[in-house]
C-alpha cells in the first residue's frame, strides 16, 4: 500500500473519529446508503455531482463511511476484497453475472475469523496449545478490554494504576504478572513479550483517548454504568474510553471504575475465569467489525500489514503518546485523535495476530450475553457460568461455521462456491469430528480468492465499472487536498445522523 | 422566395425520410430480439473453447473486448503447469512410486512455489521451469499419467502445456493455441454481445460443475438455440466435484433433463460431441465396453464407438420432434469449429426467417 493510501486512509478516518454510528453500516449498502446520500455528502465535490452513475447497470455511489481506494487496491484482488466499499462494488458488479457467491464467501470466511472465539483452558490438552490460548486471551483481555483489564490489576496493583500514565512500563509488568496468576499458566514467558506489547499499545491508547474525548467520556460511562458492557450501540471508541477511566483514575469518573471493580471482583475469585468478562467485553469490540461501522475499523483492516510490519513505531509513538497525553488537553485536536485512531489499530493488530481475534459470533448472543453479564455483577455461581460460557462459545463457533458450511458449501445450497471436492470434504470432516477452529475455511477461501481472480475478476478488471472505479481512485489521490475542507459537513452531519440512530 | 420553398420541401422530404428510417430501426430493433446462444454441459467438457472460439471469428473490436490480456493467459498456464506437477506428485504414493532423494528436491521446490500461488510470476516459474520439466519426463511421472486407471484429475491440456514448457521457461507472448488451451474454472454466467452481418447475436457461457448449475436459470429465458458440449472423451472418468460419479453419466442426465426442459422446448439443440481428438486417442488404451457395459462392438473403432454414444444421447429425447443437431469435434481445431458454427449459424438465422 502506498504512503498515499495510507494518507487518505487517515484523514478520513480523522475526519469521523466522533461519529462511531454516523459511519456505520457500509455493508448494509442500499437502502442506508440511499437514505444518506440525500442527507449527507460524497467524497468530494466532484462525485457529489455525478452521484448515480450507470456502469454495466451497476449503480456506483459513494457516501462518507466508504473507505477510498487507490488504482493498488483495485489492481490487486487482495486488497480490493479486504477493502469495504471496493469489496461492495464488486460484489454488485459479480451478482450481475451470478458469481458473486464467491465473493460473498470470501467475504463471510472473513467475517468468521473475524468473529471467531478461541476458547482456551482446561479443554486443550496439549501444552503449547494453551500457550497460544492463554496469549490469546491475556492479550485481548489486557488490550481490548475495558472490564477484565481492572480485573487484573485491581486485586493486586490498585497503587500502580494510579500511576499508570507516568509509568506505564511498570504497569505491564504488574498486568503481565497478573496475567500468569489468572491464567495458571506460568511458564508463558514468550506470552508476556506479547502482553508486553499490547499492554503498551492499550495504554497509549487510553492516554491519548482521554485528552480527546473527556467530555465524551462522562456521559458515556455514566450511560454505561449500569451495565458495562452493554456497550452494543458505542463501538471502539467508547469502549476506550470506559478503558480510560478504569486505569486511570485520575483522570475521571470514578463511579465507572468502582462498578467495573465489583464486576472483576466478582469474578476473579474464579481465576481462570476471566472469560465472563473478556466475552461481554468482546461483545463489545465485535460489534465494530460486525457492522461494518466506524471508519477506524476499516482502516483496521486495511492496516493490518502495516501495523505487524513495523513493530519499533509501537514504541515510538508510545513515549509521544504519554507526552501527549499529560500535555493536551480536553480539545480534541486533530492530530492527536489521528495517533489514538493509528494506534487503536495497532493495538488491535497486535492482539489479533498472536491468535486471530476472539469474537463472538453472532449478533444475538450478543445481546444475550450483555445481559448475562449484568446479571453477573451479582451472582456468585461462576464456575457454572465459566462453563456455560465455554459451551457458549463453542456453540457459537460451531453455529457460525455451519452457517458459512450451509449457505456456501453445501452441494445444494443457493450460493455454493465452485470448491474443489477434496478441500471440501475436508471441511466436512472436521464438522463432523466437531474440530471447529479459526483456520477451518482458510484453505478453501484461498481456493475460492485463486477462482475470482482467474474468473471474474478478470472480467471486472475489463468492465467500464473497472475503469470507473479507477478514475475515481485517480480523482482521489488528486483531490486529495480537498478533504480537509469538506470535512467540516460530514463531521456535523454525521452527529446528526449518530442521534438519529440512537 | 422559390429558394426558400425548395428548401424547405428539401428540408422536410429529408426529414421524413430520416424519420421513417427512425421508425424502421425502432421497429426492426424491437422485433429482432438478439439470438440468444446458451453453452451448456458439465465441467470440463469445451464450453468455453467453444465460446473462445466463437468470439475469435468475430470482429476485432469483440475480440478485444472478450479476449483477455497476455499476462492473465500466462499467469493461468503456470498455474495449469504446476497444479498438474503437484497432484502428479502428490498422487504418487497411491501408485507405489517413488522419488530418489535428488527427485525429492525438486519436487519441493515445484510444491514450495504451488503454496505461493500469489506470487507466481515469470522469474519464480523460470526458476522452477527445469525441474517441473525433469519430472514430468521421469519414467515414475510418465508411468503414473499413462496409467489406464486415474484415480486424480487432471486437465487434459497438460501435456500439450508440457511440452511447450520450454517456451514457457523465457519471457513469451501466449499464441491463440496457449489461450485455447488453458484451463480456467468458470463461475457464474458470462455472455457475450456481437453481430454477425447485422444480426446480434448473445453467446452465454456458464460453469459447469454440479455447484454451479443452479444459477443457469437464470439464463435460461429466450434462449434461441442451446449449444449443449459433451466431452466424448469422458466416457471413464470421474467427476471432479464428487470423485465418483461417471463424467459419462453426468453429461448424459444432464443432457436428458435440459433436452426435454420446459425451458427449451422450441429451441433446437446442437449437441458437440467435444475432444475427439483425445477420444480416438484413448480407444486404443482404454476399451470403451469396460466403462459403457452395454457396448458390444468393437471397442478400438471409432465409428462404432462414437455411433453408440451418439445414439445414447439421442435416445434420451421424449420429444420425437425436437430438433437436435450434433457434431463430433475437436473445440481446439478453429477451422473446424468455424465451419460447425457456420452451418449452426445458416440454419438458425433460417428458422428465425421463417418466423419472421
Amino acid at each position: 500500500m502506498t504512503k498515499k493510501d495510507n494518507n487518505i486512509k487517515l484523514k478520513t478516518s480523522n475526519s469521523l473519529p466522533s461519529s462511531p454510528n454516523g459511519a456505520t453500516k457500509i455493508k448494509k449498502s442500499n437502502s442506508s446508503n440511499l437514505k444518506k446520500s440525500s442527507t449527507s455528502e460524497r467524497l468530494n465535490g466532484k462525485l457529489s455531482n455525478n452521484s448515480n452513475i450507470y456502469n454495466d447497470d451497476i449503480q456506483i455511489e459513494f457516501t462518507k463511511d466508504d473507505v477510498p481506494f487507490s488504482k493498488q487496491t483495485l489492481n490487486n484482488l487482495g486488497l480490493l476484497l479486504n477493502n469495504p466499499t471496493t469489496r461492495r462494488i464488486f460484489i454488485q458488479f459479480s451478482e450481475k453475472e451470478h458469481s458473486h457467491n464467491h465473493v460473498l464467501f470470501w467475504q463471510e470466511t472473513k467475517e468468521y475469523k473475524e468473529k471467531f472465539i478461541e476458547i482456551n483452558q482446561e479443554q486443550l490438552s496439549t501444552q503449547p496449545e494453551q500457550q497460544q490460548t492463554t496469549t490469546s486471551t491475556s492479550s485481548s483481555t489486557s488490550s481490548l478490554q475495558p472490564s477484565s483489564q481492572p480485573q487484573q490489576q485491581q486485586p493486586s496493583s490498585s497503587s500502580s494504576q494510579q500511576n499508570s500514565t507516568q509509568q506505564s512500563i511498570a504497569l505491564i509488568t504488574d498486568n503481565n504478572n497478573n496475567n500468569n496468576n489468572n491464567n495458571n499458566n506460568n511458564n508463558n514467558n514468550n506470552n508476556n513479550n506479547n502482553n508486553n506489547n499490547n499492554n503498551n499499545n492499550y495504554n497509549n491508547n487510553n492516554n491519548n483517548n482521554n485528552n480527546n474525548n473527556n467530555n465524551n467520556n462522562n456521559n458515556n460511562n455514566n450511560n454505561n454504568n449500569n451495565n458495562n458492557n452493554n456497550n452494543n450501540n458505542n463501538n471502539n471508541n467508547n469502549n476506550n474510553n470506559n478503558n480510560n477511566n478504569n486505569i486511570n483514575n485520575n483522570n475521571n469518573n470514578t463511579t465507572t471504575t468502582t462498578t467495573t471493580t465489583t464486576t472483576s471482583n466478582k469474578s476473579s475469585p474464579a481465576m481462570p475465569s476471566i472469560t465472563p468478562n473478556t466475552l461481554a467485553s468482546d461483545h463489545a469490540m465485535s460489534e465494530t467489525p460486525q457492522h461494518g461501522s466506524s471508519p477506524t475499523s476499516m482502516t483496521v483492516e486495511l492496516k493490518n500489514q502495516k501495523g505487524d510490519s513495523s513493530p519499533g513505531s509501537n514504541s515510538t509513538p508510545r513515549v509521544k503518546s504519554i507526552n501527549g497525553a499529560n500535555n493536551i488537553n480536553d480539545d480534541a485536536s486533530s492530530s492527536s485523535s489521528s495517533l489514538s485512531s493509528k494506534k487503536e489499530n495497532n493495538n488491535i493488530n497486535n492482539s489479533s495476530s498472536p491468535i486471530q481475534n476472539r469474537k463472538i459470533t453472532n449478533r444475538r448472543s450478543q445481546f444475550l450475553s450483555g445481559n448475562r453479564v449484568s446479571r453477573e455483577s451479582t451472582p456468585d455461581d461462576n464456575t457454572d457460568d465459566e462453563e456455560n460460557e465455554i459451551a457458549m462459545m463453542q456453540k457459537s463457533n460451531l453455529k457460525s461455521c455451519l452457517y458459512i458450511f450451509d449457505k456456501y458449501l453445501t452441494p445444494s445450497s443457493e450460493l455454493e462456491v465452485n470448491l474443489d471436492f477434496k478441500t471440501f470434504i475436508e471441511i466436512k470432516k472436521k464438522i463432523d469430528q466437531n474440530q471447529i477452529t479459526v483456520n477451518i475455511f482458510e484453505k478453501s477461501q484461498k481456493e475460492i480468492q485463486e477462482v475470482i481472480a482467474n474468473d471474474s475478476y478478470f472480467r471486472y478488471k475489463s468492465s467500464t465499472t473497472f475503469k470507473y472505479l479507477l478514475n475515481c481512485a485517480e480523482q482521489f489521490e488528486k483531490d486529495n487536498s480537498l478533504i480537509p475542507t469538506s470535512d467540516e459537513k460530514p463531521k456535523l452531519k454525521s452527529r446528526k445522523s449518530k442521534f438519529f440512530c440512537m | 422566395m422559390k429558394m426558400c420553398t425548395r428548401n424547405k420541401k428539401d428540408i422536410t422530404t429529408e426529414y421524413l425520410n430520416s424519420k421513417k428510417i427512425d421508425k424502421e430501426l425502432r421497429q426492426e430493433s424491437s422485433t429482432l430480439q438478439p439470438l440468444k446462444l446458451l453453452l451448456l454441459g458439465s465441467g470440463e467438457c469445451g464450453k468455453s473453447t467453444i465460446f473462445k472460439q466463437i468470439i475469435s471469428f468475430q470482429d476485432e473490436a469483440t475480440k478485444k473486448e472478450y479476449t483477455p490480456p497476455a499476462e492473465y493467459v500466462i499467469k493461468n498456464i503456470f498455474l495449469n503447469i504446476l497444479t498438474a506437477t503437484s497432484t502428479l506428485v502428490r498422487v504418487a504414493p497411491n501408485y507405489n512410486i517413488e522419488f530418489t532423494e535428488e527427485e525429492n528436491q525438486k519436487i519441493q521446490t515445484v510444491l514450495n512455489a504451488f503454496s505461493e500461488l500469489e506470487n507466481l510470476d515469470q522469474t519464480i516459474f523460470t526458476s522452477i521451469s527445469d525441474n517441473i520439466k525433469y519430472l514430468w519426463n521421469s519414467k515414475q511421472i510418465q508411468s503414473i499419467y499413462n496409467d489406464p486407471n486415474r484415480i486424480y484429475q487432471l486437465n487434459d491440456s497438460t501435456e500439450y502445456l508440457m511440452s511447450n514448457i520450454d517456451r514457457y521457461s523465457k519471457p513469451f507472448k501466449p499464441t491463440q493455441n496457449d489461450y485455447l488451451r488453458v484451463r480456467v474454472k468458470t463461475t457464474g454466467i458470462v455472455e457475450a454481445d456481437f453481430k454477425i452481418e447485422a444480426v446480434p447475436f448473445k453467446l452465454v457461457d456458464v460453469g459447469g460443475q454440479k455447484n454451479q448449475r443452479r444459477k443457469w436459470i437464470h439464463c435460461f429465458q429466450d434462449i434461441t438455440s442451446v449449444l449443449f458440449v459433451t466431452s466424448i472423451n469422458d466416457y471413464d472418468t470421474v467427476l471432479e466435484e464428487d470423485n465418483a460419479t461417471s463424467r459419462f453419466t453426468d453429461s448424459l442426465e444432464l443432457f436428458r433433463e435440459m433436452v426435454n426442459s420446459n425451458w427449451f422446448v422450441k429451441s433446437p439443440f446442437v449437441l458437440f460431441f467435444n475432444k475427439v481428438d483425445l477420444f480416438k486417442e484413448k480407444i486404443k488404451r482404454i476399451p470403451v465396453s469396460q466403462h459403457l457395459k452395454d457396448f458390444n462392438g468393437n471397442d478400438h473403432s471409432y465409428e462404432e464407438t462414437s455411433q453408440f454414444i451418439k445414439n445414447k444421447f439421442h435416445t434420451t429425447i421424449k420429444n420425437s420432434n425436437k430438433i437436435v443437431y450434433h457434431h463430433f469435434t475437436c473445440a481446439l481445431d478453429s477451422h473446424a469449429i468455424e465451419v460447425v458454427f457456420n452451418s449452426i449459424q445458416h440454419s438458425l438465422l433460417m428458422n428465425v426467417a421463417e418466423v419472421l
